[in-house]
């Protein structure tokens, strides 16, 4: 009777060593075989997340992005730039969300002028007419923290935006870097700070490269505004306006920036892309 | 029911509940199984491998390649390499000159040439890798770890760009298209590069078409630097001269390299890069 019961009990810790596995980059804690599935599934669903950022960015759908995919409830969502940070739900909203449509309804507005077989459509029927925008997400670093609850990710973008200037569409090579902090609300991932460092912004056309000529980094959503040009007078600026990043120069050294995410457990314990992070 | 009959059929479950777990499908290994954890871990080692990976190109980026080879490369493991089109380096001792000392040297060399030009422009640390800009991409991915655990294979696409300054001040941006094979070590608890292998593809100035101009691949860790006799660094040659790739030509033919990974239960039974 005393080996059946030493059986079970070694039987029982077999089982139960599967929970107790090391978990790599977290030295001094670990993951049960629960919070790695979790964790696998993580990394897939973050992903998913910053490509639909992508598409509905590219769809000038800036308002149902934000609606669907970033945070509501966590402190201080922020979004940023070359040219600083939008921080705050109500900065954010007037900008990035709302500011987008604003932009693109000025764009479609010109596209009607300048072509006539436009004039007589509804501006809403039409919207962002003439655009094509599409920033891709490669070269992934995403680490998501100990807990479940938070993760950073890293992109490089290579991409184009074909927007609306003064005299119809203008085709850019635009190549970017993402960075991103993630928080878990109601069982999904959302957005919560959103950093993007761009490296060159230049005409398709023309013979010259970024090395040539870079045109100053979009500003305010990436809208319909022509990519050197600033954004309408009605559109506030960034509430923490600083130079984040620079767009390629000759006399620019590599820019060590945004940090690469690192392993970690809680947020507490590691940086934030948003000003706090700079 | 006897306590001793309930003490077996506990036993008998429990035993049962613990085979379970280790008699799930190993997808790419038909012949052999994993247990759930087994598998479990071989979901987390794609992405941590993807990040390893990652992290080479945004190192590589910074030219920060020493760091790159203390943070990212393994320490323990026999003969890694490092290849592009033109052959290989084996070693330790002679990736950390090719890839690492050579880097820091042609870094010099660029800003002592971008400096007799431009006397506006001072020589110092600060100054380092001025006006260079590299990106190569990571996409496309194929990763495939090892049944055991312990190695992984991955084969990338990687369209990028590299930009920099010659000794004239004349900026100079080139698409470069590569592909990527690599094999990965777990040492202590961490993947690690063991045999990274660039094939390049084309490195085009911006503007022009690979069709009618590219470069011979980049030699020495990243290509356009001063030429020795302008006080450039004479590149040596890889330990093992070997044409692997070829850039593109009219009269090229597609080339299967790298050879994609393939499903496999220890690193024994693959081949390498």
């Amino acid at each position: 009777m005393r080996s059946g019961l030493v059986s079970l009990v070694v039987c029982l810790l077999v089982t139960l060593s599967s929970s107790l596995c090391f978990a790599g980059n977290h030295a001094t804690r670990e993951l049960t075989l629960e919070q790695k599935v979790q964790r696998s599934l993580d990394y897939q669903e973050i992903q998913n997340v910053m490509s639909k950022h992508e598409y509905y960015h590219a769809l000038k759908l800036n308002k149902e992005e934000v609606d669907t995919i970033w945070c509501k409830k966590a402190p201080n969502p922020s979004f940023a730039q070359n040219q600083g940070y939008f921080v705050g739900y109500e900065r954010l909203y007037a900008t990035y969300r709302n500011g987008c449509e604003i932009m693109n309804n000025d764009a479609t507005e010109r596209m009607k002028k300048l072509y006539p077989e436009l004039a007589d459509k509804s501006t809403k029927d039409i919207y962002a007419v003439g655009s094509l925008v599409m920033h891709t997400t490669t070269t992934p670093i995403i680490e998501v923290a100990g807990d479940g609850k938070t993760a950073k990710g890293m992109w490089y973008s290579p991409g184009q935006i074909t927007e609306i200037g003064p005299n119809g569409p203008d085709a850019a090579w635009i190549w970017e870097k993402y960075a991103v902090d993630f928080i878990k609300e109601d069982g999904e991932w959302k957005i919560w700070h959103m950093l993007v460092s761009t490296d060159f912004c230049v005409p398709v056309a023309g013979g010259k490269s970024w090395a040539d000529e870079t045109l100053n980094a979009p500003m305010g959503g990436k809208g319909a505004q022509k990519v050197d040009e600033k954004p309408p007078a009605d559109m506030p600026g960034p509430n923490v306006a600083v130079e984040t990043y620079k767009v390629y120069s000759k006399t620019q050294v590599p820019q060590n920036f945004p940090r690469m995410p690192e392993p970690y457990w809680t947020f507490s314990e590691t940086f934030s892309y948003d000003p706090e992070g700079y | 029911m006897r306590v001793g009959n309930k003490l077996v059929i506990s036993f008998v479950v429990c035993f049962l509940v613990t085979l379970s777990s280790s008699l799930c499908f190993a997808g790419g290994q038909a012949t052999r199984e994993m247990t759930l954890e087994q598998k479990v871990q071989r979901s987390l080692d794609y992405q941590e491998i993807q990040n390893v990976m990652s992290k080479h190109e945004y190192y590589h980026a910074l030219t920060l390649n020493n760091q790159e080879l203390d943070d990212l490369w393994v320490k323990k493991t026999p003969n890694p390499t490092f290849a592009q089109n033109q052959g290989y380096w084996i070693g330790y001792k002679s990736i950390r000159y090719y890839y690492g000392t050579l880097n820091e040297m042609m870094k010099q060399s660029s800003l002592n040439a971008i400096c007799r030009n431009n006397p506006n422009i001072k020589n110092t640390k600060e100054n380092l890798a001025m006006g260079t800009m590299m990106m190569h991409t990571l996409t496309t991915p194929i990763i495939v770890v090892a049944g055991d655990g312990k190695t992984a294979k991955g084969m990338w696409y990687s369209p990028g760009q590299v930009t920099m300054v010659g000794p004239d001040g004349k900026g100079m941006a080139s698409w470069i298209w590569e592909k990527y094979g690599a094999d990965f070590v777990k040492e202590d608890g961490q993947w690690k590069i063991w045999h990274l292998h660039m094939y390049t593809d084309f490195m085009t100035p911006v503007g022009e078409s690979w069709v009618k101009t590219t470069k011979d691949a980049p030699v020495g860790s990243e290509g356009s630097q001063p030429k020795p006799d302008d006080g450039g660094i004479a590149m040596p040659k890889p330990d093992k001269e070997e044409i692997t790739y070829k850039t593109y030509s009219p009269t090229q033919v597609p080339q299967n390299a790298p050879r994609m990974p393939e499903p496999y239960w220890t690193f024994s039974e693959t081949f390498s890069y």
